[in-house]
Protein backbone atom coordinates (compact mmCIF):
# COMPACT_ATOMS: atom_id res chain seq x y z
CA UNK A 1 0.00 0.00 0.00
CA UNK A 2 1.40 3.15 -0.90
CA UNK A 3 1.15 6.38 1.39
CA UNK A 4 -1.16 7.96 -0.87
CA UNK A 5 -3.38 4.97 -0.51
CA UNK A 6 -2.88 4.99 3.18
CA UNK A 7 -4.15 8.00 3.34
CA UNK A 8 -6.91 7.79 1.35
CA UNK A 9 -8.40 4.84 3.69
CA UNK A 10 -7.52 6.88 6.98
CA UNK A 11 -10.27 9.00 5.25
CA UNK A 12 -12.41 6.40 5.07
CA UNK A 13 -12.35 5.17 8.99
CA UNK A 14 -10.76 1.95 8.15
CA UNK A 15 -9.53 1.42 11.60
CA UNK A 16 -6.84 -0.79 10.09
CA UNK A 17 -5.32 1.97 7.91
CA UNK A 18 -5.20 3.98 11.11
CA UNK A 19 -3.44 1.74 12.74
CA UNK A 20 -0.87 1.02 10.31
CA UNK A 21 -0.59 4.69 9.40
CA UNK A 22 0.34 5.19 13.70
CA UNK A 23 2.63 2.31 14.03
CA UNK A 24 4.75 3.30 10.89
CA UNK A 25 4.89 7.11 12.02
CA UNK A 26 5.16 7.14 15.49
CA UNK A 27 8.06 5.63 16.61
CA UNK A 28 9.55 8.55 14.89
CA UNK A 29 6.98 11.15 16.23
CA UNK A 30 8.10 9.85 19.74
CA UNK A 31 11.90 10.56 18.98
CA UNK A 32 10.70 13.82 18.50
CA UNK A 33 8.35 13.88 21.76
CA UNK A 34 11.60 12.59 23.60
CA UNK A 35 13.28 15.74 23.00
CA UNK A 36 10.66 18.17 23.96
CA UNK A 37 9.30 16.03 27.28
CA UNK A 38 11.22 14.21 29.91
CA UNK A 39 8.11 12.48 31.63
CA UNK A 40 6.73 9.19 29.71
CA UNK A 41 3.35 9.86 30.59
CA UNK A 42 2.97 12.71 29.36
CA UNK A 43 5.01 11.79 26.01
CA UNK A 44 1.81 9.10 25.23
CA UNK A 45 -0.58 11.98 26.42
CA UNK A 46 0.67 14.23 23.74
CA UNK A 47 1.35 11.72 21.10
CA UNK A 48 -2.29 10.20 21.28
CA UNK A 49 -3.82 13.60 20.86
CA UNK A 50 -0.89 14.86 17.84
CA UNK A 51 -2.01 11.43 16.41
CA UNK A 52 -5.96 12.13 16.62
CA UNK A 53 -5.55 15.51 15.56
CA UNK A 54 -3.65 14.04 12.36
CA UNK A 55 -6.96 11.97 11.59
CA UNK A 56 -9.10 14.31 12.58
CA UNK A 57 -7.38 16.87 10.04
CA UNK A 58 -6.81 14.58 7.21
CA UNK A 59 -8.72 16.20 4.75
CA UNK A 60 -6.37 18.82 5.20
CA UNK A 61 -3.62 17.40 4.11
CA UNK A 62 -3.47 18.59 0.45
CA UNK A 63 -0.27 16.00 -1.09
CA UNK A 64 1.63 18.86 -2.18
CA UNK A 65 4.43 18.46 0.56
CA UNK A 66 6.10 16.18 2.87
CA UNK A 67 3.48 13.69 4.92
CA UNK A 68 5.73 13.23 7.62
CA UNK A 69 6.56 16.59 7.97
CA UNK A 70 2.95 17.79 8.40
CA UNK A 71 2.65 15.24 10.51
CA UNK A 72 5.76 16.15 13.04
CA UNK A 73 4.70 19.88 12.19
CA UNK A 74 1.18 18.79 14.11
CA UNK A 75 3.37 16.63 16.70
CA UNK A 76 5.74 19.77 17.35
CA UNK A 77 3.08 22.08 17.68
CA UNK A 78 0.83 19.85 20.28
CA UNK A 79 4.19 19.69 22.47
CA UNK A 80 4.54 23.12 22.33
CA UNK A 81 0.85 23.70 23.48
CA UNK A 82 1.62 21.32 26.33
CA UNK A 83 4.20 23.37 27.50
CA UNK A 84 3.16 26.63 27.66
CA UNK A 85 0.45 24.92 29.82
CA UNK A 86 3.06 24.35 31.86
CA UNK A 87 5.76 26.81 31.84
CA UNK A 88 6.02 30.41 31.25
CA UNK A 89 8.83 31.06 28.55
CA UNK A 90 8.62 34.81 29.97
CA UNK A 91 10.35 33.68 33.02
CA UNK A 92 14.19 34.14 32.17
CA UNK A 93 17.44 35.89 32.26
CA UNK A 94 17.73 38.28 28.99
CA UNK A 95 20.77 39.00 27.74
CA UNK A 96 21.51 41.79 25.57
CA UNK A 97 25.23 40.93 24.08
CA UNK A 98 24.43 38.50 20.94
CA UNK A 99 27.87 39.16 19.44
CA UNK A 100 29.53 36.27 20.56
CA UNK A 101 28.18 33.54 18.28
CA UNK A 102 27.78 30.15 19.95
CA UNK A 103 29.37 27.22 17.36
CA UNK A 104 28.28 24.08 19.01
CA UNK A 105 30.52 21.14 17.64
CA UNK A 106 30.18 17.66 18.79
CA UNK A 107 32.24 14.80 18.47
CA UNK A 108 30.54 11.95 15.84
CA UNK A 109 30.88 9.53 17.87
CA UNK A 110 28.78 11.04 21.02
CA UNK A 111 26.24 8.60 21.88
CA UNK A 112 22.29 9.92 21.43
CA UNK A 113 21.41 8.59 24.68
CA UNK A 114 24.14 11.14 25.76
CA UNK A 115 23.12 13.68 24.16
CA UNK A 116 19.51 12.57 25.27
CA UNK A 117 20.67 12.94 29.02
CA UNK A 118 22.15 16.47 28.67
CA UNK A 119 19.10 17.61 26.53
CA UNK A 120 16.92 16.41 29.93
CA UNK A 121 19.26 18.76 31.77
CA UNK A 122 18.53 21.84 30.07
CA UNK A 123 15.49 24.04 31.83
CA UNK A 124 12.51 23.78 29.80
CA UNK A 125 12.97 26.63 28.71
CA UNK A 126 16.82 26.20 26.96
CA UNK A 127 15.52 22.79 26.10
CA UNK A 128 12.39 23.67 23.91
CA UNK A 129 13.96 26.70 22.28
CA UNK A 130 17.34 24.54 21.19
CA UNK A 131 15.26 22.06 19.76
CA UNK A 132 13.13 24.52 17.71
CA UNK A 133 16.47 26.63 16.84
CA UNK A 134 19.16 23.83 16.07
CA UNK A 135 17.07 20.47 15.41
CA UNK A 136 13.69 21.76 13.81
CA UNK A 137 15.21 24.72 11.79
CA UNK A 138 12.62 27.52 13.05
CA UNK A 139 13.24 31.37 13.43
CA UNK A 140 13.91 33.41 16.03
CA UNK A 141 10.12 35.27 14.87
CA UNK A 142 8.80 32.40 14.18
CA UNK A 143 9.46 30.62 18.19
CA UNK A 144 8.94 33.87 19.74
CA UNK A 145 4.99 33.67 17.62
CA UNK A 146 5.19 29.76 18.56
CA UNK A 147 5.95 30.37 22.48
CA UNK A 148 4.23 33.49 23.05
CA UNK A 149 7.66 35.30 23.37
CA UNK A 150 9.41 38.00 22.74
CA UNK A 151 12.61 37.77 19.88
CA UNK A 152 14.82 38.89 22.66
CA UNK A 153 13.79 35.73 24.85
CA UNK A 154 14.20 33.36 22.42
CA UNK A 155 17.95 34.89 21.42
CA UNK A 156 18.68 35.28 24.64
CA UNK A 157 17.56 31.31 25.88
CA UNK A 158 19.24 29.79 22.43
CA UNK A 159 22.67 31.11 23.69
CA UNK A 160 22.20 30.50 27.30
CA UNK A 161 20.79 26.49 25.80
CA UNK A 162 24.04 26.73 23.77
CA UNK A 163 26.53 27.19 26.46
CA UNK A 164 25.20 24.72 28.83
CA UNK A 165 25.08 21.75 26.16
CA UNK A 166 29.09 22.97 25.26
CA UNK A 167 29.75 22.29 28.87
CA UNK A 168 27.76 19.45 29.20
CA UNK A 169 29.30 18.03 25.87
CA UNK A 170 32.83 18.87 26.69
CA UNK A 171 32.27 17.26 30.03
CA UNK A 172 31.30 14.28 28.79
CA UNK A 173 33.84 13.88 25.96
CA UNK A 174 36.29 14.27 28.60
CA UNK A 175 34.80 11.15 30.76
CA UNK A 176 34.75 9.29 27.64
CA UNK A 177 38.44 10.21 26.57
CA UNK A 178 38.99 8.82 29.93
CA UNK A 179 37.60 5.47 30.03
CA UNK A 180 38.22 4.67 26.00
CA UNK B 1 39.33 8.88 14.57
CA UNK B 2 36.10 10.37 14.69
CA UNK B 3 35.83 14.30 13.39
CA UNK B 4 33.82 17.20 15.40
CA UNK B 5 30.21 17.69 13.79
CA UNK B 6 28.53 20.60 13.99
CA UNK B 7 25.26 20.31 16.30
CA UNK B 8 22.59 20.63 13.32
CA UNK B 9 24.37 18.08 11.21
CA UNK B 10 24.34 15.38 14.38
CA UNK B 11 21.05 15.61 14.89
CA UNK B 12 19.81 15.43 11.03
CA UNK B 13 22.63 12.72 10.44
CA UNK B 14 21.12 10.54 13.52
CA UNK B 15 17.75 11.45 14.22
CA UNK B 16 16.60 7.75 13.45
CA UNK B 17 18.70 6.98 16.71
CA UNK B 18 16.00 9.20 18.68
CA UNK B 19 13.21 7.08 17.21
CA UNK B 20 11.45 4.71 20.16
CA UNK B 21 8.11 2.47 20.06
CA UNK B 22 5.81 4.26 21.51
CA UNK B 23 3.67 2.09 24.70
CA UNK B 24 0.92 -0.55 23.34
CA UNK B 25 -1.44 1.71 25.91
CA UNK B 26 -0.85 4.64 23.33
CA UNK B 27 -2.84 3.23 20.33
CA UNK B 28 -5.27 1.48 22.46
CA UNK B 29 -5.91 5.30 23.93
CA UNK B 30 -6.09 6.63 20.23
CA UNK B 31 -8.34 3.40 19.20
CA UNK B 32 -10.63 4.43 21.70
CA UNK B 33 -10.76 8.15 20.88
CA UNK B 34 -11.36 7.25 17.22
CA UNK B 35 -14.25 5.03 18.32
CA UNK B 36 -15.88 7.79 20.23
CA UNK B 37 -15.37 10.22 17.37
CA UNK B 38 -16.83 7.46 14.97
CA UNK B 39 -19.71 7.18 16.92
CA UNK B 40 -19.86 10.82 17.61
CA UNK B 41 -20.11 12.03 13.63
CA UNK B 42 -22.86 8.86 13.21
CA UNK B 43 -25.07 10.63 15.98
CA UNK B 44 -24.82 13.65 14.70
CA UNK B 45 -25.09 12.79 10.73
CA UNK B 46 -28.58 10.63 11.69
CA UNK B 47 -29.96 14.21 13.96
CA UNK B 48 -29.50 15.93 10.99
CA UNK B 49 -31.50 13.78 8.97
CA UNK B 50 -34.16 13.57 11.39
CA UNK B 51 -33.90 17.62 11.70
CA UNK B 52 -34.15 17.67 7.66
CA UNK B 53 -36.91 15.45 8.23
CA UNK B 54 -38.84 16.95 10.84
CA UNK B 55 -38.53 20.52 8.95
CA UNK B 56 -40.34 19.08 5.44
CA UNK B 57 -42.48 17.44 7.64
CA UNK B 58 -43.59 20.92 8.66
CA UNK B 59 -43.87 22.70 5.27
CA UNK B 60 -45.61 19.90 4.16
CA UNK B 61 -47.97 19.99 7.27
CA UNK B 62 -47.87 23.91 6.35
CA UNK B 63 -48.87 23.83 2.72
CA UNK B 64 -51.80 21.15 3.16
CA UNK B 65 -53.14 23.29 6.04
CA UNK B 66 -53.17 26.22 3.91
CA UNK B 67 -55.00 24.27 1.48
CA UNK B 68 -57.75 23.54 3.66
CA UNK B 69 -58.38 26.51 5.06
CA UNK B 70 -58.47 28.58 1.10
CA UNK B 71 -61.06 26.00 0.45
CA UNK B 72 -62.82 26.47 3.79
CA UNK B 73 -63.04 30.30 3.16
CA UNK B 74 -63.11 31.60 -0.10
CA UNK B 75 -62.13 35.06 0.99
CA UNK B 76 -58.77 34.72 2.02
CA UNK B 77 -56.38 34.79 -1.05
CA UNK B 78 -58.58 37.53 -2.93
CA UNK B 79 -58.39 40.56 -3.16
CA UNK B 80 -61.44 41.86 -2.28
CA UNK B 81 -61.60 42.59 1.07
CA UNK B 82 -65.01 43.50 3.24
CA UNK B 83 -64.48 46.99 5.03
CA UNK B 84 -67.04 46.85 7.80
CA UNK B 85 -69.45 49.54 8.52
CA UNK B 86 -68.28 51.25 11.49
CA UNK B 87 -69.66 53.86 13.74
CA UNK B 88 -68.56 57.06 14.38
CA UNK B 89 -69.34 57.19 18.16
CA UNK B 90 -66.05 56.62 20.31
CA UNK B 91 -63.81 57.18 17.51
CA UNK B 92 -60.74 59.23 16.89
CA UNK B 93 -61.72 61.76 13.91
CA UNK B 94 -58.68 61.22 12.08
CA UNK B 95 -58.87 57.69 11.91
CA UNK B 96 -62.18 57.70 10.78
CA UNK B 97 -61.24 60.15 8.31
CA UNK B 98 -58.40 57.93 6.82
CA UNK B 99 -61.38 55.01 7.00
CA UNK B 100 -64.04 56.97 4.71
CA UNK B 101 -61.11 57.75 2.61
CA UNK B 102 -60.29 54.55 2.17
CA UNK B 103 -63.92 53.54 1.39
CA UNK B 104 -64.00 55.95 -1.12
CA UNK B 105 -61.44 55.22 -3.15
CA UNK B 106 -61.28 51.16 -2.49
CA UNK B 107 -62.09 50.67 -6.24
CA UNK B 108 -59.16 52.65 -7.27
CA UNK B 109 -57.05 50.76 -4.88
CA UNK B 110 -56.31 47.34 -7.31
CA UNK B 111 -54.43 48.34 -10.27
CA UNK B 112 -54.03 51.94 -9.80
CA UNK B 113 -51.57 52.31 -12.38
CA UNK B 114 -51.77 49.80 -15.98
CA UNK B 115 -49.53 49.87 -18.71
CA UNK B 116 -49.65 52.80 -21.23
CA UNK B 117 -49.00 52.89 -24.89
CA UNK B 118 -45.22 51.51 -25.86
CA UNK B 119 -42.59 54.29 -25.02
CA UNK B 120 -45.38 55.89 -23.42
CA UNK B 121 -45.51 57.11 -19.32
CA UNK B 122 -47.19 54.89 -17.02
CA UNK B 123 -50.74 56.29 -16.19
CA UNK B 124 -53.59 56.07 -13.83
CA UNK B 125 -56.56 54.59 -14.94
CA UNK B 126 -59.57 56.40 -14.66
CA UNK B 127 -62.79 53.89 -13.37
Amino acid sequence: MTEKELIQACKKNKRKAQQRLFDTYSPKMNGVLRRYLRSNEDREDVLVEAFYKVFENLERFRGEGSFEGWIRRIVVNEALMFLRKQHNFNMTVEITDFDEPVRMTVMDDLAVKDIMKMLNELPTGYRTVFNLYVVEGYKHREIADLLGISINTSKSQLILAKKRMRTLIEKTQLINQQSG
Amino acid sequence: MTKPKDMEDYFKSRQDEFNEMPSRAAWKKLERRLDKRQKRSRLSYSRSFAMAAAVLILVVFAFLFSMVDLEGDPQIGTASIQIEPISTQDMDPEAYKVVEYTLKYRDRMSNIIEEGPENGKLQVRNN
